[in-house]
């Protein structure tokens, strides 16, 4: 499981993927905290609506690939004749995109950092987590 | 070892592989031989894990591969028949991978350096795989089939892609191998079965047809075994002469070569007369300069069985699989006298 997650990581950022995923995410996010940060609202309320969409989009743009370019380029043929568990390589899958989009989604808690002052950051990041794991097992 | 037992695979209604049964013992050199469709890559899909059978049992060194997956596949090294290459890897971060992901206890360094060495693709270790050509591409599939130093070797058209020079590398890979693995090996290239193989399986639209080594194949088949000679002789005499020979029943002259006329010459069934000649030629004083036995190639056999129907050349026909056959065949274990009168009468063809 350990290889097929570095493998499928690394993956994401020899293609433009990764990068472009996180880029255009903190791009935006970061806008909507700027506005939300001169409103002076602590919640920032347009953030997390935002965030709310943008998880929407990212997380099938990130897990569509794992199964199917392997069907498609038949390197599946080699991971299911491998000594490893059918579950290990869905998990190492699994978290190599969870990573990917804990990495965008993190931006949030580099925002709540910033806004300090004010609510301390955990119900926040559990709840940006608590989402990308719903979101993600629903996908 | 090898246990394949009455496999049975069905996609929908169409039945791609109809019971095979065979048995691979620990260090044969196995050819798996058909034309394209008959069942070869899936009966390999379904050994290693891949597939899954409809019905029947694979045990790979005592290991039913679909109770215990995991220790089946850890001893089965596999090179399908499109290499299952990371084309945004470098060959070197694959073959990690690959060392990786199979769980390989050797030594990573020396155990990695040596299968680079052994299909010689060092020069092109940290290039992409996307940017290698073909022939590479499969030596890289071909190295990572090797990792991990697995008992059983199933490769599947491994020479394909291959330039000339790089076969022959490739073949005497594989027949180094077979002397401390199980290969398993399927290819189109008849020489090259018959070349490095010692037991031949033969597979026809999902029937097996035939399950044993060339030699056998071939002497089973071969009524044909007329001696070809050139000797530097008068031709009426020496024809005259062949003719008197015992075990002869025919003498055909078929051509001229420099000063030596050739003969084909027609033994009776079962009759070795190329040492009669030898030895007949040698008191005359007509020297030979070539005397050959024609056995038929596998080529010839392999052609022959292909075009017959396979359901009839069935070596696990069962009864419930007959439903095609007129009920006055029985069951057939080896091929049946019948089918070599048959084979008589496309000899005339040849």
């Amino acid at each position: 499981m350990g290889a097929i997650f570095k493998r499928e990581f690394k993956s994401y950022f020899t293609s433009p993927i990764g990068f472009a995923i996180l880029v255009i995410t903190y791009l935006i996010s970061g806008f909507f905290f700027f506005m939300d940060f001169s409103n002076g609202s602590p919640e920032m309320p347009n953030v997390f609506s935002f965030m709310f969409i943008i998880i929407l989009i990212i997380v099938p743009i990130l897990t569509m690939r794992l199964f199917s370019e392997d069907k498609r380029q038949k390197t599946d043929q080699l991971l299911l004749t491998a000594p490893v568990k059918l579950t290990s390589v869905v998990l190492g899958k699994f978290f190599a995109a969870f990573s990917v989009f804990a990495m965008a989604t993190g931006i949030v808690l580099v925002y709540q950092i910033l806004v300090a002052f004010y609510i301390s950051p955990d119900w926040m990041v559990f709840f940006g987590n608590l989402l990308g794991t719903f979101l993600f097992g629903g996908a | 070892m090898i246990e394949v037992k009455n496999l049975v695979k069905l996609y929908g209604n169409n039945m791609a592989v109809k019971n095979i049964s065979f048995t691979i013992n620990d260090g044969e050199i196995v050819g798996f031989l058909g034309p394209n469709g008959a069942g070869k890559s899936t009966t390999m899909n379904i050994i290693t894990g891949y597939l899954s059978a409809t019905s029947g049992s694979v045990n790979v060194n005592g290991y039913d591969i679909l109770e215990q997956p995991e220790e089946a596949k850890r001893h089965i090294g596999y090179l399908p028949e499109q290499p299952p290459l990371y084309l945004d890897m470098t060959v070197k971060e694959y073959l990690n991978f690959v060392y990786d992901l199979k769980k390989t206890k050797l030594p990573r360094g020396p155990h990695l350096k040596e299968i680079v060495q052994l299909v010689k693709i060092g020069h092109v270790y940290n290039r992409l795989i996307r940017n290698l050509s073909k022939g590479y591409r499969q030596r890289v599939g071909i190295a990572q089939a090797l990792i991990g130093n697995p008992d059983v070797l199933i490769l599947d058209e491994p020479t394909v892609g291959l330039d000339p020079q790089q076969i022959i590398e490739i073949r005497n890979l594989i027949s180094q191998l077979g002397r401390n693995h199980t290969v398993i090996l399927s290819s189109h290239i008849l020489s090259e079965i018959q070349a490095v193989c010692e037991r031949v399986i033969i597979i026809n639209q999902g029937h097996q047809i035939a399950d044993e080594t060339a030699t056998q194949l071939s002497s089973r088949l071969s009524e044909d075994h007329s001696v070809m000679v050139r000797m530097i002789a008068p031709p009426r005499e020496a024809k005259a002469m062949l003719e008197s020979l015992p075990g002869v029943v025919g003498v055909q002259v078929v051509g001229l070569h420099q000063n030596a006329t050739e003969f084909k010459v027609d033994p009776g069934a079962g009759q070795d007369v190329s040492r009669a000649i030898a030895e007949r030629a040698l008191s005359k004083r007509w020297p030979i300069t070539s005397l050959y036995s024609q056995e038929l190639t596998l080529e010839d056999i392999y052609i022959r069985m292909v075009q017959e129907d396979p359901a009839k050349l069935d070596i696990n026909a069962v009864d419930d699989l007959k439903e095609e056959l007129p009920t006055e065949e029985p069951a057939a274990e080896t091929v049946q006298p019948a089918n070599d009168a048959d084979a008589t009468q496309q000899e005339g063809q040849e």
